[in-house]
Formats: structure tokens, sequence, C-alpha cells
């Protein structure tokens, strides 16, 4: 079962990256893209990174795509405005470093994953959500405290520079 | 593990003592409490905003006064080490208050002239404040970057506050886009520290004897200096601060080159001096250069301007430069001195920007030189006055600038290295050349005839007392710094 799983979620994650850069229209590619970051949570399920996982689906699939959809959404591109083709090199550039990253990972698996004598073995409980509710909630509670202020301000910025006010616009 | 999360929690204490953090509670209160009242509020009753932030910085200014008295050697470490209160903090918190108190005093009829939308400026000129004294009091690298984005974010807005002008928009745009890319250096650096030591607290970085790993905390150590040095103005990474300074509206450059740039210095002091004092001998080779080259292109720089805000923007690029001597001598003095500079260049700097905003605030007015011409004539009391703060800016006693340099000058010499002596020959040299753009304008003011008829000043009262604080302020402390003994007592470390 745990196999199925696997093999299912990866398959999944591998098809959508390829359907992201494969496809003409920028709102198909994030979309695919989403399904891929909700496949790659399945795979930190398994590996019992629970918070990673739930943060994967909340700030990546959630937060940051949404604010992907909108922005493509809002500038409307067309086809054409993509501007003129792209020179020769950069395409021969992407292929060269697309083959030294796969050449790279494939040293890095064949020298076997996570087996590092350096670095020890993470614990079963490490990353679970009491763990980082623990550390933000003692050690690290006033600046998590303190990043309530700074979305504040940032709210507060947005407003001052984004609305239009009647009788500003007179002038 | 039920169990271990409540002992966790049993056995820990925030140690919170709410009356050492009075200031910040005022200043952040009062900040989110005006963004409500703001709403209710029209037509006459909007004085109201103003009004109630200038009192909240005076309770703050008081409340750090009697927290100075009641408890002379504070050292507090507070929120598990997050927060640490001590009587260097709190000075640097007095500098800062004592900027926003200035600004928000010129900015009120500015702001009408202007026609910009009052009741959130003065919200995020309390938010950007109580972010500078989060940078100063932090005890974790954490604090001091989300402080410093607090106060960042702030200055974003501010700088396009005037929302119709193009120049505005171009200086709010750029130090946005520059700023974010300073903060990644800075949050970069932070990581590779974090890295070699295992801890962003700054009171255990420098206890921790066995640093993992050298390189990375070098690494860290630079890009941490890339960050900090950008928001301090420091040449090479000085780019924006002519054409942001120059696209702001007045009162927000002055406020921008007073306590911000203390701020940038309180998170510099801690970080290098601090935090970082295995690296002293690295660190001190780079900060001579940064020094140098701030104080001597930023003077160069100044002397081809025509634009009088210009001319005080490019100026305040090399008195960052004099401030960064104190880093380069590293002991306790210097950070004393280094302290005792930033309230005198915020007291005389804001001065000038007082009457800046004076000769600007008329029909048809801008801020070239020849807008100076012949107010010494017809406003001689006024013209004395730009004297005094240009002579204090150039660094001539009897005023507040001859002071701070002398200080800052005289902890780098005592140090008795060489280098430091030729860094400090090279600022007097500079600040000899610096008497002659000062001085352009006495002379413009006095001796040349305006072209058209002078436009007359208009008089506010919030201008008036924001320059009798600051020429009190350039006198007191340039006269009698012996009542600031108590700075003397006062050092970092």
């Amino acid at each position: 079962m745990e196999y199925v799983i696997f093999f299912a979620s990866a398959f999944v994650a591998i098809i959508c990256a390829l359907l992201v850069i494969s496809q003409k229209n920028p709102v198909a590619s994030v979309i695919y893209l989403i399904m891929a970051f909700v496949a790659q949570a399945i795979l930190y399920i398994q590996l019992s990174a629970l918070f990673v996982a739930i943060l994967q689906i909340v700030v990546y699939a959630g937060a940051i795509m949404v604010l992907f959809l909108f922005v493509i959404m809002l500038l409307n591109l067309r086809r054409d405005d993509f501007g003129p083709e792209k020179h020769p090199l950069q395409s021969w550039l992407t292929r060269i470093f697309g083959i030294v990253l796969v050449a790279e990972l494939m040293i890095m698996i064949s020298r076997g994953v996570g087996q590092s004598e350096s670095m020890d073995r993470a614990g079963a409980e490490f990353g679970n959500v009491e763990q980082v509710a623990t550390t933000l909630f003692t050690k690290y509670v006033f600046p998590f405290e303190l990043t309530s202020i700074l979305l504040i301000v940032a709210i507060i910025g947005a407003v001052v520079l984004g609305k239009r006010r009647a009788e500003e616009e007179e002038g | 593990m039920q169990e271990s999360v409540k002992t966790i929690l049993e056995n820990f204490s925030l140690n919170i003592d709410l009356v050492t953090l009075m200031p910040e509670i005022i200043i952040c209160g009062m900040a989110l409490l005006t963004m409500i009242l703001e709403p209710f509020l029209k037509g006459d009753s909007r004085k109201v905003v103003m009004h109630l932030t200038w009192l909240s910085i005076v309770a703050a200014l008081i409340s750090i006064y009697s927290i100075w008295t009641s408890q002379p050697n504070l050292q507090s470490l507070q929120f598990a080490d997050a927060y640490r209160i001590d009587s260097y903090s709190l000075l640097f918190k007095a500098v800062f208050l004592i900027g926003s108190l200035l600004t928000v005093f010129i900015s009120s009829n500015f702001l009408k002239f202007k026609n910009v939308p009052d009741g959130e400026f003065y919200s995020l000129i309390l938010f950007a404040t109580f972010g500078m004294m989060n940078m100063a009091s932090a005890g974790d690298l954490i604090v001091l970057f989300i402080g410093l984005e607090i106060m960042s974010l702030c200055l974003y807005v501010l700088a396009g506050i005037l929302r119709r002008s193009v120049y505005a928009n171009e200086a709010s745009l750029k130090y946005f886009l520059m700023g974010a890319f300073a903060s990644g250096f800075l949050m970069f650096g932070i990581a590779f520290i974090y890295g070699a030591t295992g801890t962003t607290s700054i009171v255990d970085v420098i206890q921790s004897s066995e640093i993992l790993s050298n390189t990375y905390l070098i690494i860290g150590a630079a890009m941490v200096m890339i960050g900090l040095g950008f928001k301090v103005g420091a040449v090479p990474f000085h780019m924006w601060i002519p054409d942001v300074y120059t696209g702001s509206i007045t009162n927000v450059t002055a406020f921008m080159s007073a306590g911000p740039k203390a701020a940038a210095f309180a998170a510099f002091f801690q970080v290098f001096i601090v935090a970082l004092r295995p690296l002293q001998s690295e660190i001190e080779v780079v900060l001579w250069i940064l020094s140098a080259l701030t104080m001597t292109l930023g003077n160069i720089l100044a002397i081809t301007q025509n634009d009088v805000k210009r001319m005080l923007a490019y100026s305040s690029i090399s008195h960052a430069g004099y401030v960064l001597i104190a880093l380069v001598a590293f002991t306790p003095a210097a950070t004393t001195a280094g302290l005792y500079y930033l309230l005198c260049y915020t007291v005389m700097n804001i001065g000038a920007f007082t009457v800046l905003i004076m000769v600007e605030a008329r029909e048809n007015s801008d801020t070239n030189f020849s807008s100076f011409a012949g107010m010494g004539r017809r406003y001689p009391f006024l013209g004395i006055l730009l004297t005094i703060f240009m002579i204090s800016l150039a660094g001539f006693p009897p005023t507040a600038g001859f002071m701070g340099k002398f200080l800052v000058f005289k902890s780098a010499i005592d140090t008795g290295s060489t280098s430091l002596i030729v860094l400090v020959v090279l600022a007097v040299v500079n600040s000899l050349v610096s008497v002659y753009y000062y001085l352009r304008v006495v002379v413009v003011m006095f001796m040349v005839e305006p072209e058209l008829e002078y436009r007359p000043i208009n008089f506010a009262t919030g201008i008036i007392a924001a320059l009798v604080i600051s020429m009190g302020g350039t006198l007191l402390l340039g006269i009698y710094p012996q009542i600031f003994a108590f700075f003397l007592n006062t050092a970092l470390i």
C-alpha cells in the first residue's frame, strides 16, 4: 500500500511538473504547478514530515500560487506580449544547465541519499507541529508577535499607496 | 510528548518587565490607535491625530527618562533573551524619539501645503519609530531583522506618500527594490551566522568560543555588512540616497536622514561590536575602507550640487562615514561617541531641514540654492539660525557638530593605532572640504539678491517648536556637553 501511494503521487508530481513547462497557457501552467505541489505534499507525509506537508499545501499551493494566478489574470498576457523570440544562445544555455543539474542529481543519488556520515539522522519527532509550536511560542515568541506588526504596516502601506481619494484626484 | 511540552512551558519564563517596555508600548499602541481614530475624524478635528502623536512621543521620552533615573545600571534580557534593554539602547531610543518628535512638528503644516493625507502619515512615523526601537534593543538577530523591516516598510511608503509626484514614485520604487535586495542580503547573512554558530542570539554569538565554521561566519558577516551598509548609506551602497532623499517630500527626507540612519548604526554596533567580536581584526579592515570611501565620496559629490536638498542628501552620506570611524575604533568609548554624534546629527540636520521646509512651503518655490537668495536680509533671525545649523554640520565650535566629531575622533586616536590616526586625518580634511558647500548656502542667503520679489515665509507653531528644540539642542550639545556627561558612563558591551 505504501508503495502504491508513493508511486502514484510521484508519478502525478512528475507528469504535472512536465505539464507546467509544456503548457502554452500560463493559467493552466499554474494549475498544474498546484497539483505538483499537492502530490509533493503527499510524499512529505510519507516521510512523516507532517508539518512540512501542511506548509507545502497552505503556503505554496494555497497562498503563493493563488497570488500567481491573480497576477497572471490581472496582467492578461497574450502570446505576442512575451516579446521577440529568444536568443538561440539562451536555449542552448538552458539545455546545458539542465544536463548539469540532472548529472549533479545522479551523483548525489548514487552516493546515497541521507546517509552522509557527517550528519546525524533526524529524530522521529523532528519538525513536527509540536516541536515547531514549542519553539515558536517559547524562544521565538517575541519575533513571532512582532511579525504581526510587520504585517499591519504592510497592509497600511499598501492601502496608503493604492487607494484613491476624491479630493486628491482633483489636484 | 504531551507531558514534555507541558513541562517545557512550565519551566519557561518570558521574564517580561512591563515598566522597561513602556516606551515601546506607548509608541506601538498610539500607532494602532491613530489608525483606528483617523476614520472617525473629519475636518479640523483631524488635528487630534497630530497632537496625539507628538504627545505620545513626549510620553515615551518621559518614560525613558524615568526608567533611566530609577534603574541606573539597567541590564535586562526579556522574552527569552530576544529583547535586551540596557542604558545604551535606552539612549538610542531617545535619539529616535527626538528625531520623530521634530519630524511631527515640521510636518503638520507642510502636509497640508502639499495636500497629503495626514492620518496614515503619523501612524507610519510611529510604526517606523517602533521598528527602530526594536532594532536598538534586539537581543536576537531575528528581532533585529524584523525591526528593520518594520522601519523600512514604513519608509518605502513614506517616500512615496506624495502620490501625484513622479519623483516621489521614483523614490519609493527605487528605495523599495534596492531596500528589499539589501534586506535579502541581511537575511542571508544572518542565516550564515546561524549556520556557523548555531544561534541567532546576539548575546550568544559572542560567548560561543567554538565557532563551527569561520568561513561561514565571515561570509555571514560580509553579507550583514552589505545589508546594513545599505541602510546607513555607506559607499558603495549609497546609490539610492540622492534620488530617494530628493524625491521624497522634504519632511520625510528629514525623518529618513535622522532616526533610521541612527537605527541602522545601532544595528551595526550590536552585530559587529557585540555579536561578531571574534572577527574584530577582519571587520576593522573592511570598515576602515568603507568609512574612508563614504566620507570622501559623499563630500566630493556634495560640492557639485545645485539643490540644497540634494546637497544635504550627499552630506548625510559623508556624515555616515564619520560615524563609521567609531565602529572601526571598536572600543566602548567609541560606541558612546558614535551615539553622541548621532544625537548631534539628528538635531542639527533636522534643524537645517526645518529651514529648508520653510523656504519650500511658499508659492512656486523649490529647494535650489537660488530660493535662499535674500532670505538673510528679509529674515535675519532665520538666516542666523540656518547659519548655525550649517556651521554645526560642518563641525565648527561651539556647536553640536563639533562636539560630536571631537568625541568620535578622540576615541579613535585614543586607541593609538596608526591606521585610525590616518583615518581621522582624512576625516578632518573632509570636514574642511565640507565647509565649502555648507557655507555656500549662507553666502547665497546673505549676499545674493533674489531674482524676483521675495516671497514671505509662513511661521507655523509646529515649525517654531521644531526650530527652538533643534537650535537649543545644537547649542547645548556643543557648549555644555557636561550636562550630557551621563552619556559617557554608558557604553555598549
